[in-house]
């Protein structure tokens, strides 16, 4: 059993051990925090592929308490849901508790995942089209006042 | 810049959205980004209509705006009015 531990960094994924054995068939994973379990296995499979490329040799110096492995770009959906996952979940301003439940459910973190990295994408167009982003800036706050304003309106009413 | 308002409605849209309708996300989350979807009501108009059209390839963007009021705001004065005139008949 091999226990490793893996951290994103930017679009990289590194993987990290302590073990000197890495002759072993079992691979045991540290789910580190912001590491889902449908990941697992692409990280498994991208883990695997280092060591069988680099053999033994990389592991043979003496260890520092965190001997680095391997890294690697990933492919374009794990990278975006690896480094946007959490990123997206707290971008969103979800309560700690929110965010734990929504890490159970793969499937929708995956979703919150995709759909924060388009809303980041069409803002950063309209910030670079520049025209648009006054008048809109301005039609959202109108929009919100008024929503906040009914809101209140409704609160008062009852 | 993001508003509160816009994460909500951006939650509300992914947890409320079919798979099978997932292809027309990015066309709502641009109205919501540019403010034509702006409240809860309308969100659920929005995504009603495009569950209906979910086997569509391509939405019929007018209709899309009609069913859920695209760029409608309605101040609650207006909406003051509204039900007083109702009340008063």
């Amino acid at each position: 059993m091999i226990p490793v531990h893996f951290s994103v960094e930017g679009a990289k994924l590194c993987i990290y051990s302590s073990e000197l054995d890495f002759t072993g068939f079992g691979v045991r994973v540290h789910c580190g925090y912001g590491i889902l379990p449908s990941m697992l296995f692409e990280i498994l499979k991208l883990f695997l592929r280092f060591r069988t490329s680099l053999g033994n040799t990389a592991v043979t110096a003496a260890p520092p308490k965190r001997t680095y492995i391997a890294s690697g770009h990933l492919g374009v959906n794990l990278s975006i849901i690896a480094t946007t996952a959490m990123d997206s979940l707290e971008w969103l301003e979800l309560s700690e508790q929110k965010i734990k439940d929504t890490l159970k459910n793969v499937a929708l973190t995956k979703a919150l995942a995709q759909v924060v990295e388009f809303a980041k994408n069409v803002e950063k167009n309209a910030m670079e089209n520049g025209a648009d982003v006054t008048t809109s800036e301005a039609k959202k706050q109108k929009v919100c006042a008024c929503y906040n304003d009914m809101l209140q309106y409704r609160i008062r009413q009852r | 810049m993001f508003v509160d308002l816009q994460k909500i409605l951006l939650y509300n849209l992914t947890t409320r959205l079919k798979p099978q309708a997932y292809h027309h996300l990015p066309l709502v989350i641009g109205y919501i980004m540019n403010g034509g979807i702006s409240n809860d009501a309308q969100l659920m108009a929005a995504i009603d209509y495009v569950l209906h059209h979910s086997s569509n390839e391509k939405l019929d963007v007018r209709g899309f705006e009609e069913s859920c009021g695209v760029g409608a705001v309605v101040t609650p004065d207006e909406l003051e009015d509204r039900v007083l005139t109702y009340t008063v008949c």
